[in-house]
Order: structure tokens, then C-alpha cells, then sequence
């Protein structure tokens, strides 16, 4: 039988994968990929401890960060497209300019 | 059993996919792994009995973002060679540091969890929110109740194109007004930051204002 820990378990790898995704690559694009696994790790969380404890309202917030990662990848294409516009380039290491 | 079946080939195409969308070359190939990602959490969704957060999962995520992301991809067209180099040993280290996280928050679990009184077993869980949701736990209960409520269902849904095509009808608000009457002024909100979003971007983006 499906527990919630089943669920846990794999919203918990995927958050993961989607926290290396950002960490250990240089695309921007690939890291925007990686956050919105994130998020989707964390929709799967609501959602399951939603189901397990009774409560629907789960749900409810769960539609609301699925509006909030719209928003956030749309700013943040935007961005990729303004970076891309001034280095001609999507390595995020060119970006790294206030470091300098 | 066939829902546990269900599970774990939902999960093993999810981590997979999950994996492929972060590890590949290609950016586009990584947007395609991705939307393997999207489905396979939809599936997740439909079978914790959540079914109208699993068809938005695919409209929403796998409808409008990935197009986003697809075709800001193939609009800037970043030629092969000009991809960046990508550093191996961070594959290895990220990889193993991943293992190591899962290995640790398996193992000692955190002190904030809910009661093990508090949480349902799967049946338990399908009954309280039968009660909470037309669209739940269909699959458990007898069989004229499961046509009963397939029929509510799918009525709501003819009610909600009746009210586009104009026949008179009563039904999405009674469904929609408990589960989004606490959270209006939330939801009013979040309307105002996704036109935020969108005018911000277009201003981000314009060659001149």
C-alpha cells in the first residue's frame, strides 16, 4: 500500500535532482529547469501531505505556486533574454561581473 | 496493488526524466526530459486523488511554461560549440552530495512531523475527502455511488460549458466557492503579480521604451 513516506521519499529526490541541477551547471537555462523541479518537489509535498491529513485546501495552495513558477519563469527568461542581448551568451560564469 | 504498480512506474519515469533534464547537453533536450517530469508529477497527482491540480499541472506547466521555455531556447539558438563548458567533477560532487541528502533526511527524520495519529491510511484518506470533493476516490466506492458521482462530475463540467453556450445552470460555484471562499483575496493577489510578471518582462525585455 502507497504511504505518505512513499511520497516524501520522491518529492524529496526530486527536489534534490533539482537542487544539483542549479548548483552543478553552467546553462541558464538548464538551472531555470532546476528550480521549477524544485517547485514541483514541493507541489508533490503539498499535495500528498494534503491527501494524508484530510485537508483540501492543499490543493487550493498548490494552484497558487503553480501561478507564482509562471510568474517566476516568465522574469526570469526575460532576464536570460536582456543577459543574452548584452555577452551574446548563456554560460552563467559571464554573469558573474559584481563579483569582479 | 495495481495503484502500487502505478506508483513506482510513475516514479522510476519521473526520477529518470528528472535526471535527463538536468544532465544533458542540449538545452532542448533538457526541456524535453522536463516535460516527461511534468507528466509523470500529473500521474502522481491523479493517483493522490487530486485531479483537477493534475490537469492544471499538464495546461499550466506543461502547457504554457515549457512552450515559454522552448521557444526562448530556440529564439536565442545557441549554436553547439557555443554552449558552455560544463565542469564533470561538479556532476560527481552534486551527485554524490544528492545521495548523501536523501541517505540523511530518510534516515533522521526531522523533529517538525505531524502526529502519526494524524495521518490517514490510504482508505481513510479517500473517505474523508470523498465528503470534502466531488471528484475524489471514485475508484472506492460502490458501484451505483461511482456512477453517481461520475455523473456529478462530468454534470459540472456540462454546467460550466452550459454557462458559456447559455443554458441555464447552477453547479461551478457550489463546487469552486468552499475550496477558494477562504483564499479570495490570495487569489486576487496572485492576479496582480502575474500582471506584474508580465509587464515586468515585456519592459525587461524592450529594445527601447
Amino acid at each position: 500500500m502507497i504511504t505518505l513516506e512513499h511520497y516524501l521519499g520522491l518529492s524529496l529526490c526530486l527536489f534534490f535532482i533539482g537542487a544539483g541541477g542549479v548548483l552543478a551547471r553552467r546553462n541558464v537555462f538548464v538551472m531555470l529547469i532546476g528550480i521549477e523541479l524544485m517547485l514541483n518537489a514541493v507541489n508533490l509535498t503539498l499535495v500528498s501531505y494534503g491527501r494524508y491529513l484530510g485537508h483540501v485546501d492543499a490543493q487550493v495552495f498548490t494552484l497558487f505556486m503553480m501561478a507564482i513558477a509562471a510568474a517566476e519563469i516568465c522574469v526570469g527568461l526575460a532576464l536570460v533574454i536582456c543577459m543574452f542581448k548584452h555577452k551574446r551568451s548563456t554560460t552563467i560564469d559571464d554573469f558573474a561581473t559584481l563579483k569582479q | 496493488m495495481s495503484e502500487l504498480i502505478l506508483f513506482w512506474c510513475l516514479a522510476v519515469l519521473m526520477i529518470g526524466s528528472a535526471i535527463t533534464a538536468v544532465v544533458l547537453r542540449n538545452p532542448i533536450n533538457c526541456a524535453m526530459g522536463f516535460i516527461v517530469t511534468l507528466a509523470a508529477v500529473a500521474g502522481l497527482f491523479w493517483l493522490l486523488d487530486s485531479r483537477v491540480i493534475s490537469v492544471l499541472q499538464v495546461l499550466i506547466y506543461a502547457g504554457a511554461i515549457v512552450t515559454l521555455l522552448v521557444v526562448v531556447i530556440m529564439l536565442l539558438n545557441v549554436p553547439d560549440e557555443k554552449l558552455p563548458q560544463e565542469n564533470h567533477v561538479l556532476y560527481w560532487v552534486g551527485g554524490l552530495l544528492i545521495l548523501a541528502f536523501c541517505i540523511q533526511a530518510i534516515t533522521f527524520p526531522a523533529g517538525v512531523s505531524p502526529d502519526k495519529a494524524d495521518i490517514l491510511t490510504y482508505e481513510q484518506a479517500s473517505m474523508t475527502t470523498t465528503n470534502a470533493t466531488p471528484q475524489v476516490a471514485i475508484q472506492h466506492l460502490p458501484r451505483d455511488q461511482r456512477i453517481q458521482r461520475e455523473r456529478e462530475v462530468f454534470g459540472t463540467m456540462r454546467q460550466i460549458s452550459g454557462r458559456i453556450f447559455g443554458t441555464p445552470t447552477t453547479g461551478a460555484e457550489e463546487h469552486a466557492a468552499p475550496r477558494f471562499g477562504p483564499y479570495m483575496l490570495a487569489f486576487e493577489i496572485l492576479s496582480i503579480l502575474l500582471l506584474v510578471a508580465a509587464v515586468g518582462a515585456v519592459i525587461l525585455t524592450k529594445r527601447n521604451l
